[in-house]
């Protein structure tokens, strides 16, 4: 990490000053003309970028919710900064000892570019309405600049009754289509009616979610969740935090997450449950603020560290890679190694330490660059019970007041595979190295178990991570069943609704991943499309066996009582296309194996390195190639809406068409918040 | 998990860049000493341990003695070099247990692996099971550098955590003095 200049006490005391000083400034004329400017002013809005002071507004808080206010401003060569100051409705904002800084090093501009970053950390707003942001800044020559920008402060409006407990289902990657495809497998259909509901369409209400990022119609995970919990756009790759012009990961502009919200202000706790590597981009982008979602090792640790203020009682998933001593620890014999080739991953370029002011600010704690950190036994001692698999996460949920669940390497197996393995069918799980993971639905009720505890009530998220891990993939039998996996847990979650009537559960996604699209189904037996494998082409893959309008008939699959199909290779099965997709081969049948997934530890052994390596080397010899439309080994998101369904208290909000930001003010308000 | 973008051969890094012909070396150490056939397989104990991995019997057992492991030498998008800042202070290289050897050239992988670029931040790309290289010969850098495919090092192995200038740890290392291209 870069070396800083970075304001502390003194400075600050220096800014009272500047303000009493600006007070004068800003009557001058000329300001705006001066020669420094200003070339990026957070929280990001129109009025900055374009000059449009119109709705809608780009950044929007909930009364009291902390953000920082932050500034680029250029400066002529050979000048430097001799003051700045933000004002709200053109007063000053009188920041707190030590929560300012001027940062000129480490920028991520052009080296030739004279320019400096100011911040103010941690402001807020009680008063609703829209606000007049404006920075003004001095360079030593005695030019000045100003520029304006504006935010929202939302009045919410009294909730009639309000719920305690908040539980957000999250299907990443998860469309409509991968909903109506997992309907069709798992409840079937018959002259055009669904014989059953999803556990998720039993839910009263679904609007429609869209769901951007501030810098692109298509988001990746990482917007696409903290745009749900903070009430604003980031931009892509970057979780709880605006862009900003230098280089360090965890120095970024913040904004308070609805967790942190509601714990410092209701004393709520928090729950993330995910089947993906804990650090990935869903579950930090609920609780950890960075601009890099690659940097495992700080975000683990800011999970821990700053649990003061969020609230995190409950963290599951895979990924203890990340919470390994990467180091030698001294043994108590006194020898070292002790702890070589656990296979950590932690290392100081992803490990985060925070700038005083951000400390200042927010409270957080600082951070170390500490490869070397033990984070599951600093887990234990800060009281979190640890469950490495599914016997001690049953085991020890009901009497654990905090829980820890690491139960793979990196990301767990897939429902497929670990179905396959509690059927005695396959052995994928076990090759893995994790052959005693839990399926989610047993995840999300040791999760609500535990943090019911609280009386005060909880947030909690629930992500089935390989809807979308899957669908970048192209695996179709893999994917739906990470669907019907997903709303098994939905099903756990709509049942605590219902013994604790003061919850809001939703079930959505962050985004839509690779245009899946149910095309029809199978014209042929499975025999025949085995059989079709041995002269692969379009003649015998598509034209002879793709059925579309009435042609698709309805597909049918036996479901066993673990809620999971016989076999997805049924006689004339539900076939999906992908409007996103990067080259394949396709077969129409279920791939025996999982695609390569580098992170597993065993990646490169038998039988781990038999599986393909990518979907274009997948059923090479056995499949028609279909040409991809989008470049790289895998297909990408769109940026299409999704589906969003709510139960329980206050669930009638979550109709028509909104904005994911719109969805925090929602449940901020079915909480309390007014 | 792409095919785009530069390649950077990492072993470059360590000023090897010049890329020689794969000649011939060591001929004379394989005359004076078995050397064992170590897989990466060999590297871990499964199940996974609940505190993470554990080194398996079959590694342990060759510690110090020379070997033969085929794999795949790392690679690295070029535009990823600017991913990661140079840290605050110098790593702290724990006491040495042995004399210090050469730095690292390369990285070598069970399968082909090239670190992913800062789209979808794929900060933990590289395997758990690597294998870091080095020799006192420049030309085994060079030679392991021109193989495009798989590659079959030979040489004596070191066990023991040592701080590589990538800023990783390595575990695993390999002091090489044979290399053939192909599997």
């Amino acid at each position: 990490m870069p070396t800083f200049l970075r304001s502390c006490a003194p400075r600050s005391a220096g800014l009272t000053l500047l303000f009493a000083a600006l007070a004068g400034l800003a009557a001058s004329p000329g300001i705006v003309a001066a020669a420094p400017t200003v070339s990026r002013l957070t929280p990001p809005s129109e009025l900055f970028a374009s000059g449009n002071a119109n709705p809608p507004y780009i950044a929007r808080f909930l009364p009291g919710q902390r953000f920082d206010l932050q500034a680029t401003l250029r400066l002529d060569p050979g000048t430097t900064l001799k003051d700045f100051a933000f004002l709200v409705d053109g007063l000053p904002t009188r920041p707190a000892a030590g929560t300012t800084s001027l940062v000129t090093e480490g920028l991520s501009l052009p080296k030739d570019v004279n320019a400096a970053v100011v911040s103010q950390r941690a402001f807020s707003l009680a008063r609703p309405g829209v606000h007049k942001l404006t920075v003004r800044a001095t360079q030593s020559d005695g030019q000045s600049v100003s520029a304006d920008g504006n935010f929202e402060v939302v009045a919410l409006g009294r909730e009639g009754r309000t719920a305690k407990n908040i539980i957000v289902l999250l299907g990443d990657g998860m469309g409509a289509a991968h909903r109506t495809a997992a309907r069709i497998m798992g409840r079937g259909y018959a002259q055009g009616k669904a014989q059953g509901r999803l556990a998720m369409d039993t839910f009263p209400v679904t609007g429609m979610v869209m769901t951007s990022s501030l810098d692109g119609i298509v988001t990746d995970s990482s917007p696409g969740m903290s745009n749900y919990v903070t009430g604003n756009k980031s931009a892509n790759n970057t979780q709880g935090v605006w862009p900003d012009d230098t280089t360090d990961a965890f120095d970024n502009p913040r904004i308070e997450y609805l967790a942190e919200y509601l714990h410092r202000t209701q004393g709520k706790s928090l729950g993330i449950v995910t089947t993906a590597d804990v650090f990935d981009a869903t579950p930090a982008a609920m609780a950890v603020h960075t601009s890099n979602r690659g940097y495992g090792s700080g975000i683990v640790d800011q999970f821990l560290d700053d649990r003061g203020l969020t609230g995190l009682s409950v963290l599951m998933g895979g990924g203890r890679k990340w919470f390994l001593p990467n180091g030698d620890l001294l043994k108590t014999d006194g020898s070292r190694e002790g702890q070589s080739m656990n296979g950590s991953q932690r290392d100081r370029r992803s490990d985060y330490v925070l700038p005083g002011d951000v400390v200042a600010g927010w409270g957080a704690a600082r951070g170390a660059l500490d490869p070397q950190r033990d984070v599951i036994g600093d887990f234990e001692r800060a009281g979190f019970a640890y469950a490495p698999d599914k016997t001690a996460l049953l085991g020890r949920a009901a009497s654990a007041d905090k829980l820890l669940g690491l139960f793979a390497y990196s990301n767990m197996n897939v429902a497929f595979d670990k179905i396959g393995q509690r059927r005695g069918a396959s052995t994928i799980v076990d090759d893995y190295g994790f052959p005693d993971q839990p399926m989610l639905d047993e995840m999300a009720g040791a999760a609500l178990a535990v943090l019911a505890k609280n009386k005060r009530g909880f947030v909690a998220m629930i992500e089935g991570a390989s809807i979308d891990k899957q669908s970048h993939l192209m695996d179709t039998d893999r994917w739906l069943l990470e669907v019907l996996e997903f709303d098994r847990a939905v099903q756990v979650a709509k049942d605590f609704a219902d013994k604790h009537p003061d919850t809001i559960v939703i079930v959505t996604a962050d985004h839509e991943c690779s245009g899946a699209a149910i095309i029809g189904a199978s014209t042929q037996p499975v025999a025949a499309l085995w059989d079709a494998t041995a002269k692969p082409g379009v003649g015998t893959q598509r034209d002879k066996i793709v059925g579309t309008y009435q042609a698709s008939k309805f597909p049918r699959y036996r479901m066993f009582a673990d809620g999971y199909p016989q076999t997805t290779d049924v006689d004339y099965k539900l076939l999906i296309g992908y409007g996103a997709n990067a080259d394949r081969y396709e077969t129409w049948l279920s791939n025996l194996t999982p695609t390569r997934d580098l992170q597993q530890p065993f990646a490169g052994n038998a039988p781990l390195n038999t599986y393909p390596a990518e979907p274009a080397a997948r059923n090479k010899d056995a499949g028609f190639f279909v040409t991809g439309q989008v470049p790289g080994e895998s297909a990408v998101h769109t940026a299409t809406d999704v589906p969003l369904s709510a139960y329980g208290r206050g669930a009638a909000a979550f109709t028509g068409l909104m904005d994911n930001t719109d969805v925090f003010f929602k449940l901020a308000k079915i909480a309390g918040v007014h | 998990m792409r095919q785009t973008g530069r390649w950077l051969v990492l072993a470059a890094l360590a000023g090897f860049a010049s890329l020689g012909g794969a000649a011939p070396l060591g001929a004379a150490t394989e005359a004076t000493e078995a050397t064992a056939d170590l897989s990466f397989a060999d590297f871990y104990r499964r199940p996974i341990g609940p505190r993470g991995l554990e080194p398996g019997a079959g590694l342990l057992a060759l510690a110090g003695s020379r070997v033969q492991l085929r794999g795949f030498v790392v690679r690295a998008e070029a535009a990823s070099a600017h991913l990661h800042p140079p840290p605050q202070t110098p790593p702290q290289t724990p006491p040495q247990t042995r004399p210090p050897s050469p730095p690292a050239f390369a990285v070598l992988a069970p399968v082909p692996v090239m670190l992913g670029d800062e789209d979808e931040g794929l900060a933990d790309d590289l395997p758990a099971a690597v294998a870091y290289l080095y020799g006192a010969d420049p030309r085994v850098a060079a030679a392991t550098a021109a193989c495009r495919g798989a590659v079959r090092v030979g040489g004596r192995l070191e066990l023991g955590r040592r701080v590589e200038a990538d800023g990783r740890a390595s575990y695993v290392r390999i002091d090489v003095d044979d290399v053939q291209c192909g599997p």
